[in-house]
């Protein structure tokens, strides 16, 4: 089991778009992935939980990856979220 | 879409069984000319033909239907008084596929044996010109309307006109019968003609059966039920103008399913964009149930209503504020 730290940069934070290019990526790994906002902790997977986070700009969220591709999950989740902004901006 | 499409022609006698399914709605009677009966109508337009008769031959379109009005039968019987047949001999010899003569106005003798001669079909109808020319018009724009046949099934939920297509056996017809059960109308399996339909905002497109033979559904492991006879009539439609395409895909975890509802997908059909659905199938999900949310969704849209945009909205605006208090 890894985890990250991830800053959300775009302007808008995990709206509808980001939440369901997230859940989308992550549906992609075998591994079990749930992301974490101060207390709720939510399955990384679906686009509902991560809309119901309601993260805007500048929010810290930890990504908890478990399973045999955890590393390359976490590294593309990383990659979508910080450096390509949800291709939004 | 794939397809076969094409226009024909009708043969005049068709014109007759439109009006008899009618109810006589044209009230149309054949007063001559029976031998011209298969003769073929190859345009939906017509002719008044005032000028032919006056002598005036250039442009004139005779292979279109020829509407004889009061005035144009009251300037034959001058004609056929005055012993100046010449022009009606002339107007006799043009390839005319039919001729309808409104106000049930009696022709002259003359006419009936020209007719009858050159095997040209006459009609009356008990019509006013320009009432008759409005009905036939709406009827033959049907007749000649562009189509294509599609391979799926076609049912209206909430008046949205709903083509279910997919493989065979991924269970459209069994979705059909469930939505049947649901309470939405039925109007044809396996095979759809689209029709093209020229309207007062431009095209729109209508569905029906291709072949109506009755509304029978083939149900595997079940054999044919016809419809009617185990939900009622009341659950049987004609046609539907075609708002919604729902394509059943088997599920295929890798491909990307809308997961919003932000994005249309579409179809183009004779030309006309489609709004298109793509659902998974599997176990445990209910189709017909899944097929009339899809449809329930197009009517909220049409009234401006978009959950998915309503949720992010919410969202949005809760960021915002959150990030005010901070």
């Amino acid at each position: 089991m890894k985890e990250i730290k991830v800053e959300i940069k775009n302007e808008y934070g995990l709206h509808a778009r980001p939440s369901s290019l997230m859940a989308n990526l992550a549906s992609q790994f075998k591994s079990d992935i749930k992301v974490i906002k101060e207390d709720s902790e939510v399955n990384c997977k679906s686009i509902m939980n991560l809309l119901l986070l309601a993260a805007g700009k500048g929010v810290i969220l930890s990504i908890v990856a478990a399973g045999e591709d955890e590393d390359k999950a976490l590294e593309a989740l990383r990659d979508l979220v910080e450096i390509r902004k949800f291709d939004e901006d | 879409m794939d397809g076969k499409s094409g226009i024909s022609s009708i043969p005049v006698s068709r014109l007759l069984e439109i009006d008899r399914d009618q109810d006589h709605l044209l009230g149309f009677s054949v007063v001559s000319g029976k031998d011209g009966l298969d003769k073929k109508i190859i345009s939906e337009e017509f002719n008044r033909p005032g000028l032919p008769l006056a002598g005036f031959f250039d442009c004139f379109a005779s292979r279109r239907i020829q509407i004889l009005g009061r005035g144009e039968v009251a300037f034959i019987e001058k004609l056929v008084k005055e012993n100046k047949t010449e022009t009606l001999d002339m107007f006799f010899n043009y390839d005319i596929p039919l001729c309808i003569v409104t106000h049930n106005s009696a022709l002259p003798r003359y006419i009936i044996n020209k007719s009858n001669e050159k095997s040209i079909p006459i009609f009356k109808s008990k019509l006013t010109s320009r009432r008759l020319i409005a009905l036939i018009s709406t009827i033959l724009d049907d007749v000649f309307a562009p189509f294509v046949t599609v391979h799926g099934n076609f049912m209206s939920i909430y008046n949205v006109g709903v083509l279910i297509t997919g493989k065979s056996g991924i269970g459209k017809s069994e979705s059909v019968l469930g939505l049947v059960e649901r309470g939405h109308k039925f109007i044809c399996d396996d095979i759809v003609k689209i029709k093209k339909i020229r309207t007062a905002h431009g095209f729109e497109l209508k569905g029906e059966p291709n072949l109506n033979y009755g509304p029978y559904l083939e149900i595997r492991g079940i054999g044919i039920i016809n419809v009617s006879q185990y939900f009622g009539e009341g659950r049987i439609l004609k046609s539907e103008k075609l708002d919604l395409i729902i394509d059943l895909h088997e599920w295929d975890g890798t491909y990307g399913y809308d997961r919003l509802g932000f994005e249309e997908k579409y179809d183009s059909i004779l030309g006309i964009q489609i709004p298109k659905k793509e659902i998974p199938v599997s176990p445990g999900r209910n189709i017909p149930l899944l097929i009339e949310v899809a449809a329930y969704r197009d009517v909220m849209r049409k009234l401006g209503y978009n959950s998915a945009q309503e949720l992010d909205n919410k969202i949005r605006s809760f960021m915002k504020k959150e990030k005010e208090v901070v």
